[in-house]
């Protein structure tokens, strides 16, 4: 455990040091979603019926740019074998270092989903429910894409791959996700869907970082 | 347990797959003639809705997308623990002859969708929807066999994600029933509520010919790719005593 | 409800034709697979049958 937590720090210090980690995913999901008007009209009422899967959506794409180099430069330049023969478990590492670029990553994208909310002509009170959901919801969608980064880590060219793959595992949190911002946005019951989302969060952290591992270990073979 | 170390020496499996590829393909498309004849050149009596003969190619299909999916679980499993060739093998063969019943399914749903509905495509239906990202995952694990340089990480990788996508599955379909619930759709109607006995017996006829069907194609592509491996095999050694 | 049309026999002999026309292309695909592969082992296992190699190819 000890030694997963050192794989953790070492791996959110690299994220926050290398300057930056954050700024293509956070970019990229605030260009996403500021294509919405475009796409559907800048009508109020459009872009209130648009906004929250958009930027669901968004969040689940802007997720999946991380995910290709989660794992892949640490296989390259060999750091995976170190931290193997190091004695730490597979599993502690893919869980530390998926939790350490969701704090790297994740968390600005959750706390940017506010602004886009506004934006898309959400009601500003519910900014903080936006922010909260977007926490949890990014999470799942971490957990869930370290599955496809560590099958595709043996790569050269496995981005596209890791969409694929990822997707499909995606849907819960989509769904329970979209509803917490659609119930957000019409004044409905958001906390059944937000326990759902969270559900779908804690289960993939309780069972990616085992499917991670494995590919993983397959991966340095 | 015996079965399966028998079937390990892939020489052993070839000489005892030869009749049964043949034969099970030979009994699938019997069967499948059958039910064909049953559903479509002699129609029942008329106290049946006309639509419920599309059961005979569409309800069979969307159990054999589930199926195939299950036999490859299994084959991965069986991979993945004991490092079987063959089960590798097996479940790479099984899965373009999954996704194809998996898009019949899906195609033959939405045509009997439209005649329900009125759309071609119903996402209220939770049935197909689920059906839906079940394809998406065939497509995924097909691209990792495709996508891996050495068929030994191929094969652990894909028995992986096959493995993942099944302890995935049931939460998606049970999200996908939420979201249907969700966004409530007039009538929920499935094909079995239509199903009589008359009706029922052709088309478990029909999908014993499915089950027939992809047994015997999984064995011919089994067979087609352990010829393949050992004519590689066969090229590479000669290529190195040259 | 959606006004449909009430004669379905076009509907169902679309999926027929959909089903029976893509389970013929798998057994179509198979069985070609599994000819090629026999192909190319028995070019593998007997060389000397070709002994211009690749020269006709």
């Amino acid at each position: 455990m000890s030694g997963s937590f050192a794989v953790f720090m070492r791996e959110l210090k690299l994220a926050w040091s290398g300057g930056g980690g954050a700024a293509l995913p956070v970019g990229f999901f605030a260009a996403a979603a500021s294509m919405t008007p475009f796409a559907v009209g800048s009508d109020t009422i459009a872009l209130q019926t648009a906004g929250p899967g958009v930027i669901w959506i968004a969040l689940a794409l802007s997720s999946l740019l991380p995910m290709e180099r989660l794992f892949q430069a640490d296989l390259e330049d060999g750091t995976l074998d170190a931290y193997a023969s190091s004695g730490v478990g597979m599993e502690g590492i893919a869980l530390a270092k998926t939790l350490a670029h969701w704090i790297a990553t994740g968390i600005p994208l959750a706390l940017v989903s506010p602004i886009l909310w506004i934006m898309l002509q959400g009601a500003p009170e519910a900014s903080g429910l936006v922010a909260g959901a977007a926490l949890v919801g990014s999470l799942a969608f971490f957990f869930f894409g370290s599955v496809g980064a560590a099958l595709a880590a043996g790569m050269r060219r496995g981005g596209l791959l890791i969409a694929l793959v990822t997707l499909p595992l995606y849907v819960p949190t989509m769904i329970f996700g979209a509803a917490t911002l659609d119930a957000a946005a019409s004044g409905g019951d958001w906390l059944g869907p937000l326990m759902l989302t969270g559900s779908a969060a804690l289960f993939g952290i309780a069972t990616s970082p085992f499917g991670a591992a494995m590919a993983l270990r397959t991966a340095i073979d | 347990m015996a079965v399966m170390s028998f079937f390990a020496n892939p020489h052993r499996f070839m000489a005892a797959s030869k009749w049964p590829a043949w034969g099970f393909t030979a009994l699938g498309v019997a069967l499948i003639a059958f039910g064909v004849w049953r559903g479509l050149l002699a129609p029942e009596d008329h106290q049946q809705d006309e639509r419920a003969r599309m059961m005979f190619v569409h309800v069979p299909a969307m159990w054999l997308s589930l199926f195939a999916y299950a036999f490859m679980v299994g084959a991965s499993l069986v991979s993945f623990v004991w490092r079987h060739a063959i089960a590798d093998v097996a479940a790479k063969s099984a899965a373009p002859i999954g996704a194809v019943f998996t898009a019949i399914g899906l195609m033959t749903g939405s045509i009997w969708g439209y005649t329900t509905w009125g759309t071609w495509w119903e996402w209220g239906d939770a049935r197909l929807v689920s059906v839906l990202v079940l394809f998406f995952i065939y497509l995924g694990y097909i691209a990792v066999w495709q996508a891996m340089e050495t068929p030994q990480k191929a094969a652990r990788a894909a028995s992986i994600l096959c493995l993942v996508g099944a302890v995935n599955l049931p939460i998606i379909h049970f999200s996908v029933e939420w979201f249907a619930v969700l966004h409530q759709q007039s009538t929920f109607m499935t094909t079995d509520d239509r199903a009589t006995a008359e009706f029922k017996i052709p088309m478990y006829i029909s999908a014993l010919g499915y089950l027939a069907l992809f047994g015997g194609l999984t064995l011919m592509n089994m067979r087609a790719e352990i010829m393949r491996t050992r004519a590689e095999m066969l090229f590479q050694r000669r290529q190195a005593a040259d | 409800m959606p006004i449909v049309d009430t004669d379905y026999s076009a509907y169902v002999n679309a999926t027929y034709l959909i089903a029976m026309g893509a389970l013929a292309a798998a057994l179509a695909w198979s069985a070609l697979r599994l000819m090629r592969a026999r192909r190319k082992l028995d070019e593998a296992e007997n060389p000397d049958s070709d002994p211009s190699g690749d020269a006709d190819q």
